[in-house]
């Protein structure tokens, strides 16, 4: 799915991630071919040795694989790896900035847990 | 087969605008050039590819002198603003002209690849030159630069005067071009954010000299801002080389240009610590300094 | 010579327009002869006749036109002056033969080699004056336009001067056969000289030319 790119991130972490997301929405299923980079390069009006780097942290991470002549696909167990590995960053990416922000306006403890029993089933 | 600057001086009269400028440009690359107005992009880019004699030093291509080498010329094409090269008074020369003069004088010319561009850009063939807009200039100038095949290929500005919808059709151009491989693009421009992720390096000219040549993502990496109340700030960035500071009231904000591997302990320090754009790291290396009273 | 040939290949429209001047050049020249000879026209009417005529041929023998293209192109310098060379051989044998056939046609008894060297001669004094006045306008466009009139007009004089106190009545004719020919190798000597000073300041002008 084309996403637009922002500026938080570097934009390769960015083409890794929207990859990765595609693989978790079935959108690529494992065992089959992703973009190539010349491809990644048009459509997101890249550079190609950008797109290739954010390709070749996928393939460090073991998410793809490389067919030769042919092109990138994702592995098996890829969609399952991916989870694991968001599930590890999780505390990093979402919690911790909740708890500083709760820290600075004053919200304990106490409060954060009713309001997640609140709006959770 | 790489292009390399060295110890390159440019001086007019009384006027330095080039200092001892050192640039080594690798084949199969697309590197960004941003300067200031009168930083000497162009005077650059023109004794790169021998149409402006340097004052002192040289160029060399593979090795070899580029002033007046025939074979080295070959594989340079500088495409630069027509008003300098042929939208002369004197000279009513139409576009298709001077295509025609292009397609002759560049041995690698793509007749193709030039018509295609006509026919996308719109542009009429038959129209004299000095009669063009901005922009219908800049996309002779593209054309040019696209079609000619040369190994090492600038462009200065090129986006001058093009409407959006005509800028991204550059890009994607240069992108397509590049995938074919061979060719190195040197492309300077003023509008930054735009082509920030088509660089695969950037180069910035400050004070008649290289001020940094890096790859986009990794000087992109190490900047960061920083900003909260003055005290905070300040013992956060202790040590650390700061760029462009901004002040107003109590608040502070501060440019970072870290070195590979240093961090930022910001451990019970209560200020914001963001990325910036391409942009914003060229305003705070070679821009002025900001207070706000 | 391939790299001679493309440049003049690449801009074939003004190879083309100089042949057309050379036409030009011959039946302005011939029209002026003619004028000169009659012996009812006023003098100082013949010398503001000439000088208008110099300086519109100065201006049709611009050989500067595109060189910033060529060199802007990828093309040396020497490649460049090269073919400016060879246009202006070209030039000039075609005025050379069209001239000839001008005489030839309409006033075949004033056909001598004399006439012909003295057309020839004005001809490369308004090219080596183009030269001069082309590489002093790359600098001041106002300059080079008021140095070429300048030489013209005051050359210009010393000729109409010397023409009028021939024996037989003043005229290109007369200079040509025999008022003296003193005067028609000083015309002729004038001429080359003012060429190859202009040939050699465009070349070395050439050589440094910078696109900025």
């Amino acid at each position: 799915m084309k996403e637009v790119l922002n500026q938080e991130k570097s934009i390769y972490i960015q083409i890794a991630e929207m990859i990765e997301n595609d693989i978790l929405r079935d959108i690529i299923l494992e065992e089959e071919r992703v973009p190539s980079t010349n491809e990644l390069a048009k459509i997101y009006t890249i550079n190609p040795a950008t797109a290739a780097k954010g390709i070749n942290l996928l393939v460090d991470k073991g998410i793809l694989y490389k067919k030769r002549g042919v092109g990138m696909f994702v592995t098996s167990g890829a969609k399952q790896a991916i989870r694991e590995s968001r599930k590890a960053e999780f505390y990093d990416k979402y919690i911790k900035s909740l708890l500083q922000e709760a820290e600075g306006l004053g919200i304990d403890k106490a409060e954060l847990i009713k309001m997640i029993e609140e709006n959770t089933d | 087969m790489s292009l390399e600057l060295k110890q390159i001086s440019k001086i007019y009269g009384k006027k330095t605008v080039l200092n001892g400028l050192n640039l080594t440009l690798e084949e199969e690359k697309i590197y960004g050039l941003i300067g200031r107005n009168g930083a000497g992009k162009t005077t650059m880019l023109s004794i790169a590819s021998a149409q402006n004699p340097a004052t002192a030093g040289e160029v060399l291509l593979d090795g070899e002198k580029v002033w007046e080498n025939r074979k080295a010329l070959q594989d340079i094409c500088f495409s630069r603003e027509l008003a300098t090269t042929a939208a002369d008074n004197k000279n009513p020369s139409k576009v298709k002209e001077y295509l025609r003069i292009a397609s002759i004088l560049y041995p690698n010319w793509n007749a193709e690849l030039a018509k295609e561009l006509v026919a996308e850009f719109g542009l009429d063939e038959n129209m004299k030159i000095y009669k063009l807009s901005k922009g219908m200039q800049s996309m002779v100038t593209i054309i040019v630069a696209m079609a000619s095949g040369a190994k090492y290929t600038f462009l200065d500005e090129p986006v001058t005067g093009l409407d959006v919808v005509a800028r991204e059709a550059f890009y994607k151009v240069l992108l397509d071009e590049y995938a074919k491989g061979g060719r190195t693009f040197v492309v300077s421009t003023h509008i930054i954010e735009e082509a920030a992720s088509i660089f695969e390096e950037v180069i910035f000219i400050h004070d008649g000299k290289v001020l940094l040549k890096e790859e986009t993502d990794e000087l992109l990496a190490r900047t960061v801002h920083v900003s909260g109340k003055a005290e905070d700030v300040d013992a956060v960035c202790e040590g650390k080389k700061e760029h462009h500071t901004e002040t107003l009231g109590r608040s502070k904000g501060v440019t970072l240009l870290l070195e590979p591997g240093e961090e930022l302990d910001t451990r019970g320090r209560d200020v914001d610590v963001r990325t910036m754009t391409l942009q914003d790291v060229f305003v705070a290396l070679c821009g002025k300094e900001e207070t706000y009273e | 010579m391939n790299r001679i040939v493309r440049i003049l290949r690449a801009d074939m429209r003004i190879t083309l327009q100089m042949v057309l001047k050379a036409f030009l050049f011959a039946m302005i020249f011939f029209v002026y002869f003619k004028i000169l000879n009659a012996q009812n026209i006023q003098p100082s009417l013949i010398l503001i006749l000439g000088q208008t005529m110099l300086i519109y041929m100065l201006n049709m023998m611009d050989v500067s036109q595109n060189v910033p293209t060529y060199i802007a192109m990828g093309c040396t310098r020497k490649n460049v002056a090269a073919a400016i060379w060879a246009r202006w051989i070209l030039l000039f044998v075609a005025v050379i033969v069209l001239n000839i056939v001008v005489f030839y046609c309409f006033s075949p008894d004033e056909l001598t080699v004399k006439t012909i060297i003295a057309q020839a001669g004005g001809f490369l004094f308004v090219l080596g004056l183009n030269c001069i006045s082309s590489v002093i306008s790359n600098y001041n466009r106002v300059a080079g336009v008021l140095v070429g009139c300048l030489v013209s007009m005051v050359i210009g004089i010393i000729i109409a001067g010397m023409a009028m106190s021939g024996k037989n009545g003043f005229g290109v004719t007369s200079i040509v056969n025999g008022v003296g020919n003193d005067v028609f190798g000083i015309t002729v000597v004038t001429s080359l000289v003012v060429m190859v000073i202009g040939m050699v300041v465009y070349n070395i002008h050439l050589f440094r030319y910078t696109v900025r």
